[in-house]
């Protein structure tokens, strides 16, 4: 066996269930993150330099998820809206689903555009630079930013003001030590 | 607990739930990346042969460009042509337009190693996904060590 196959053998088996983890939180679907995952570590091993690690791999395949999850959003957005109004609507979750902090956690980021789910995805998962988020999804970095801070107001609406610190802001507090008499 | 450790926390726990009904087909998963390592390998050592037989038949002038020579790609077009009909316009054509970049036997078949590199790149960068940014001077050997291991 090939030192790729060895290496690709070693990420199917001990990093894709984290990777299907990642991929669910770019796609809110268990199935699409699943169905993700394998594509894109195929794709990634089929393709390319022979990946020699498992860390480097992974790396490839999480960039590989990444676009790969905005451009099936994407496409499905354009079937969406082809589609005829009486299409099936989404059944309602019950009310033992919505009570968890998770469940709040996954309807708030249902509300987020995919490329705004993706940058936060990225931003505070793996804690990557605007720079880098912006070179992953081909982007400016100012792009990159409003994505950000979108996502966070729509995210402190669904969760509240303290479940979303924007750490990457330029801004910095300044406190008054003294009062002119 | 603040939202990345949330967002750490569910991948966590959708991850965990998957591993318990992982499919095992490692070894599927592992076929299907060697037939499209093999198309895509055999894609680029088209394209790598193509350019060493360019080379190898092209014209000189093309040889000396992609070695990164002193000759250059503009004089080959129709401006030169133009340029030098108006000058001479009674002289017949010469059949090398650069005479200095014909290089000689041995130094075209270094010239063809690095051709090679610089085809397949231009061919195959028109990849859309960055995240395979590839040496394809690579694909080329991986085509042996791919029909090796098979």
């Amino acid at each position: 066996m090939s030192t790729w196959a060895k290496v690709m053998e070693s990420v199917v088996r001990e990093r894709r269930p984290a990777l299907v983890g990642y991929a669910y939180l770019m796609t809110g679907s268990r199935n699409e993150a699943e169905d993700l995952v394998q594509d894109a570590i195929v794709r990634t091993f089929a393709r390319g330099r022979a990946k020699t690690s498992v860390v480097q791999a992974e790396a490839y395949i999480k960039r590989a998820i990444a676009n790969e999850a905005i451009n099936r959003a994407r496409h499905r957005l354009v079937v969406e809206q082809r589609k005829p109004l009486v299409a099936t609507p989404h059944s309602a979750p019950g009310h033992e689903h919505m009570v968890s902090a998770q469940a709040d956690l996954e309807t708030a980021l249902e509300v987020l555009s995919p490329r705004e789910r993706a940058v936060t995805v990225l931003k505070y998962v793996d804690d990557l630079t605007i720079a880098s988020i912006a070179a992953i999804l081909k982007l400016n970095d100012g792009t990159v930013k409003r994505y950000l801070a979108n996502a966070a107001v729509k995210l402190r609406e669904q969760l509240g003001d303290d479940a979303v610190n924007l750490t990457e802001r330029d801004t910095v507090p300044v406190t008054l030590t003294e009062s002119r008499p | 607990m603040d939202l990345s450790q949330q967002l750490h926390s569910l991948a966590s726990d959708v991850g965990n739930d998957y591993a318990m009904s992982a499919p095992e087909d490692a070894s599927r998963l592992i076929g299907k990346a060697r037939r499209g390592r093999m198309v895509w390998t055999s894609g680029v050592g088209a394209v790598a042969a193509a350019g060493a037989a360019t080379l190898a038949f092209g014209g000189p002038a093309v040889a000396a460009a992609l070695s990164g020579g002193d000759a250059q790609l503009a004089p080959a077009g129709p401006a030169s042509e133009s340029a030098s009909t108006s000058a001479e316009p009674s002289v017949t054509p010469s059949p090398s337009p650069e005479p200095s970049a014909s290089p000689s036997p041995s130094p075209s078949a270094t010239t063809a190693g690095a051709g090679v590199i610089d085809l397949s790149g231009g061919v195959t960068g028109g990849d859309d996904d960055d995240s395979y940014d590839d040496d394809h001077s690579e694909g080329v050997e991986n085509h042996s060590e791919d029909s090796e291991d098979d």
